[in-house]
């Protein structure tokens, strides 16, 4: 009802409850594909050892494995192990908070649009496109940002050599460019107030760095040349963001600024997150390091700023002291950021990570031991070429089960990605945004089948128009108020494109609406109204008015309430539309309160809209 | 392990060289981004005030915002009238349209009533409410496009004919011969831009209208002017529109100007200019008894810098008053009222009214103090003062107004 506000919740249970069916589907479907790659991995192990028998009674060997004949596989390097597994684990988590419920309507207003909006316009832009996709399909995105994180997880965890293990490193790339491009606004560095504590450059860029070092051929670990370059980035990034951070008139200086009642960038910071909803201790450890940030503003600024310097130049030093203690300062600094500012990054229903603190640790860390403790010369050598013979290939791959065990781990993580990625890449290509969102808002149509009350009234010319005269047509009716200033806007352009989307058969249709104002029902506040909502130019659009007596009938009689309200509020009335086929009579009644009244919102309307005419066109 | 017998003397300085090269640049980029590009003096309009009063058939009337002034969206202009006879202020708000964009009066010696809404939220075009019976019966009418968010963007003659100007900066005029229901463009900005005559002012939005100048009874524009010294204000005529700003002299001479509001009442035409020099306006009423006859200036009020315009209006027999404070708009503080009693005279400061204060109402030119009236908004409740004697200010009147608040959203 204009007048009156609508909007739809992040926890509408309509929403959640097809997210979670949703989830549950893709999870069956998943157990299914794990259940029959176990079966496939028994029938190969079946018949690995049977082939090793037959071949081992032909060549009068025994058919026991024997250590000796197993290939000499060497370590993987420490850094790249620990990189894989823990980002492997942070992926896992990463999807398991996407399961949340408040993720299909939350995310993109509650985590994107934030650091969006205080980016410049063409990064909003950019944000926008992916935005845009995720509103008009919110159950499709959530589920597949889902699946994809946790099938890139496992493909990580599972997957510990060769190319399968370095084609995950490429997809934990690939996805965190795209969280961070259209998730992150690029980390928010373009964003104002870029710092270190916050959290730019984003986690994902940290994601993507760890992917990429994962998926190098494993020669590149076999001297410290790898964990330099990290280490070197690392403490250049370390410095940049200690100059960010000392920069003046940012507020960073200030807890609460001297001249005002403004509070610091930290202070007002620590305090937003402090709001979150979380356990009370976690709430109470930000809560008092905001209260000591905006008595010692400049004080906690400073030590900032000098750590991040000094962790910097030790991480730049190449030298195995001071960058030992680069380490373990980054790795206080790191933790103690997230508990206290990052306030640990995934409380409060939409949080999507543990943000960048740990993943940054991570890679320093990771970093580190690549300077520190080379891998092996030599990438994973084949299995080919680990045994010279027959036999001895047989009876490799017949004693070592958890090569193939994880091989076929590594297609089940790559089929729990695509489970997610490819429904929702026919969504991205499909403008029509999900009926879901419309019947979150009001519901689904009500089908009935009753004589449509009659009308007498003038259109947007002046012409006389009645139900009786649009006969052989069906009838989309509604009622809107031409100088209303929220819903009735929107709900004449879910018209327009429901009226769009008809294509030909809209030939067979009216679009109606009839004024649901008594002060102002003119002829020319009906044109001005057209005028302005692009209405003006359709065939089969009529705004219909008349005298206050032959409205309030007709009002009556389709059961709109309209109520004057004064003190400077438009006209209080019913969002209603009724589809009324060929024959006048009534089919469905639809509640058209366009809620929030976004595109996604409009697109699924019309959507429902469309569907509901299409039902009772003559031809269908 | 011993990390020099790894990186041999030569390469570890070549990569310390490009390490610093690396932090130069990190360093550089830094930089950039911190640094804010030099920018030209901000050319800010002149912020023109929507609360005023004034008096029409009899009746004493007033617009005030009420409700949560901070956010439009729960803003909510008020009219409130005392009608002859009557010593009660009551509500007249025209029913039927949302007014968080705000309220202007259709000026002149116009009737009916007229109030313009400006726009707000999705709404595209301006309604218009009239009354004949000051407020008891309003009929609703629409204009083609949405009112210019300015005081004077509506006008009146006594023959029933208006003027209204349109878009955000004024980008057209559209008159009406009576009724107000069918509107026909007069004037765009573009084209006045591109007049022969308009080349004196160096126009840049137009800010005012205004019918019935002295003689003509003609439409005219007030506009802002980029040449110094001179007063944007042309009048049609004869299908053109020719360029009868004068230009001021003395220390205003050197001012880029705006003309901030436009009365006409077909006998003596006033213009209220705001004159900008660095970051100073000077406010003065220039005024033309008859046309083409010279001009007599106001002394000029000077309006400093963080002060704001609050509230403008008439008073009796002619009169202004400028109701300036400091704070912002939805809590205004250290109110100050000046009164141009007549035309041509000098500033009078007035007892300063209560906090809060949204508008005052004058109801006598003689002496201008007698009947004067200050409208305090706290959300909810607007507050009626009168001036008693010369300083103390008496709570005469308190109205309760159901805000519909969160209706526009």
């Amino acid at each position: 009802m204009p007048g009156m506000g609508s909007g739809l919740s992040d926890n509408n249970s309509t929403i959640v409850s097809a997210f979670r069916t949703s989830l549950l589907h893709q999870g069956l479907l998943a157990l299914a594909i794990l259940a029959i790659l176990l079966l496939i991995w028994n029938v190969i192990r079946a018949n690995q050892i049977r082939a090793l028998s037959k071949a081992a009674s032909s060549e009068g060997e025994p058919a026991s494995p024997a250590i000796e004949d197993r290939p000499a596989l060497g370590p993987e390097p420490t850094a790249r192990r620990l990189l894989r597994i823990a980002f492997g684990l942070i992926w896992v988590l990463d999807g398991a908070l996407q399961a949340q419920s408040a993720m299909p309507l939350g995310m993109i207003p509650q985590t994107v649009q934030p650091t969006a909006l205080a980016s410049p316009t063409w990064v909003q832009h950019l944000v926008n496109v992916g935005g845009t996709i995720w509103n008009n399909h919110p159950i499709q995105a959530a589920s597949a940002a889902v699946w994809i994180q946790i099938g890139i997880g496992l493909w990580l965890l599972v997957a510990p050599r060769g190319l399968w293990s370095r084609l995950g490193g490429g997809a934990s790339v690939l996805w965190g460019l795209i969280v961070w491009v259209f998730g992150e606004s690029f980390g928010g560095i373009f964003a104002h107030g870029a710092s270190w504590l916050f959290g730019t450059p984003g986690a994902a860029l940290f994601y993507c760095a760890a992917g990429v070092i994962i998926a190098l051929p494993e020669r590149h670990f076999a001297s410290p040349r790898l964990g330099r370059i990290v280490l070197a980035v690392t403490g250049t990034y370390f410095v940049g963001m200690a100059v960010l951070e000392a920069w003046p008139g940012r507020g960073f200086w200030q807890g609460t600024s001297q001249h005002s009642t403004a509070l610091g960038a930290v202070t007002a910071m620590t305090r937003s997150m402090a709001a979150t909803p979380q356990p009370r201790t976690t709430a109470s450890w930000v809560s008092s390091f905001a209260s000591f940030d905006a008595s010692h503003g400049y004080a906690v600024n400073l030590f900032v700023v000098v750590s991040l310097a000094a962790i910097g130049l030790g991480l730049l030093s190449g030298r195995p002291a001071p960058t030992r203690l680069g380490v373990g300062a980054a790795a206080l600094m790191c933790v103690a950021d997230w508990v206290l500012v990052q306030d640990f990054g995934f409380f409060g229903g939409v949080g999507t990570d543990p943000n960048s603190m740990i993943p940054m640790l991570f890679v320093i860390t990771g970093g580190y031991m690549a300077m520190l403790r080379p891998g092996p010369a030599a990438d994973t050598p084949s299995l080919a070429a680990a045994g010279p013979t027959t036999i001895g290939v047989l009876r490799r791959r017949a004693t070592q089960p958890g090569f193939l065990l994880r091989a076929l781990g590594a297609i089940g993580a790559v089929a729990i990605v695509i489970l997610g990625a490819v429904p929702m890449a026919f969504a991205s290509v499909n403008p029509n945004a999900d009926p879901i969102l419309a019947q979150a808002t009001d519901g689904t149509p009500n089908a009935v089948n009753s004589p449509a009350p009659g009308f007498q009234l003038v259109d947007q010319f002046g012409k006389p128009v009645s139900l009786a005269s649009l006969g052989g047509k069906v009838v989309a009716l509604t009622f809107l108020d031409p100088v209303c200033t929220s819903d009735c806007p929107l709900i004449a352009q879910e018209f327009r494109e429901s009226d769009n989307s008809l294509g030909t058969a809209a030939r067979q249709v009216v679009f109606v609406a009839v004024v649901s104002n008594p002060v102002y029902r003119s002829v020319s506040a009906t044109q001005a109204f057209d005028r302005t909502e692009g209405m003006a130019g359709l065939k089969n659009w009529l705004y219909l008015t008349g005298s206050v007596a032959s409205l309030e009938k007709t009002w009556n009689e389709y059961g709109i309430e309209v109520a004057v309200i004064g003190a400077g509020s438009m006209i209080a009335h019913s969002d209603l539309a009724y589809i009324i086929d060929a024959r006048g009579h009534t089919r469905y009644i639809l509640d058209s309160d366009p809620g929030s009244g976004t595109q996604a919102t409009k697109s699924s309307f019309a959507n429902v809209l469309t569907s509901s005419i299409d039902h009772v066109l003559p031809s269908s | 392990m011993n990390l020099r017998r790894l990186a041999p003397h030569r390469t570890a300085r070549r990569r310390r060289s490009s390490t610093f090269g690396l932090v130069g640049l990190v360093l550089s980029l830094v930089a950039l981004g911190c640094s804010r590009p030099a920018s030209a003096p901000s050319a800010e309009p002149f912020a023109l005030p929507l609360p005023t009063s004034f008096s029409s058939e009899g009746a004493h009337w007033a617009i005030v915002p009420m409700g949560h002034l901070g956010s439009e969206a729960n803003t909510f202009w008020q009219l409130v009238v005392e009608r002859p006879g009557s010593t009660t202020w009551v509500l007249a708000t025209p029913p039927g349209v949302a007014d968080n964009g705000g309220l202007v009066v259709r000026g002149g010696a116009s009737r009916p009533l007229a109030i313009g809404f400006l726009t707000s939220e999705l709404l595209g075009f301006s309604p218009l409410a009239a009354t004949s019976d000051t407020g008891h019966n309003w009929s609703g009418t629409v204009l083609p496009s949405a009112l210019t968010p300015v005081p004077d963007a509506l006008a009146g003659s006594g023959g029933g004919e208006s003027v209204a100007l349109l878009g955000r900066e004024g980008e057209s005029v559209v008159a009406d011969k009576g009724g107000l229901g069918a509107w026909r463009t007069i004037l765009t900005r573009k084209a006045l831009v591109a007049a022969p005559g308009s080349s004196s002012c160096g126009i840049g939005a137009l800010t005012a209208v205004a019918l019935a100048g002295p003689g003509s009874g003609a439409p005219l524009v007030g506009a802002t002017c980029s040449r110094k010294g001179q007063v944007g204000l042309f009048e049609s005529s004869g299908g053109s529109w020719r360029d009868v700003g004068p230009r001021l002299t003395g220390a205003l001479s050197t001012s880029s100007t705006e003309v901030a509001g436009l009365t006409a009442d077909g006998s003596r035409l006033q213009v209220l200019v705001a004159a900008r020099t660095g970051s100073l306006w000077t406010l003065s009423e220039i005024t033309q008894k008859s046309a083409g006859t010279s001009w007599t200036v106001s002394a000029g009020l000077a309006i400093g810098a963080g002060t704001r315009i609050q509230a403008i209006g008439a008073v009796p027999r002619g009169g202004l008053f400028v109701l300036l404070a400091n704070g912002s708009a939805a809590s205004p503080r250290d109110e100050k009222l000046e009164v141009l009693v007549q035309p041509g005279r000098r500033w009078q400061l007035m007892t300063s009214p209560p906090s809060a204060t949204q508008t005052v109402a004058f109801a006598s030119a003689a002496p201008v103090t007698k009947g004067l009236e200050a409208f305090v908004v706290d959300q909810s409740t607007l507050t009626m003062y009168r001036l008693e004697g010369t300083n103390a200010w008496v709570k005469r009147e308190v109205m309760g107004v159901q805000i519909p608040y969160s209706s526009s959203s």
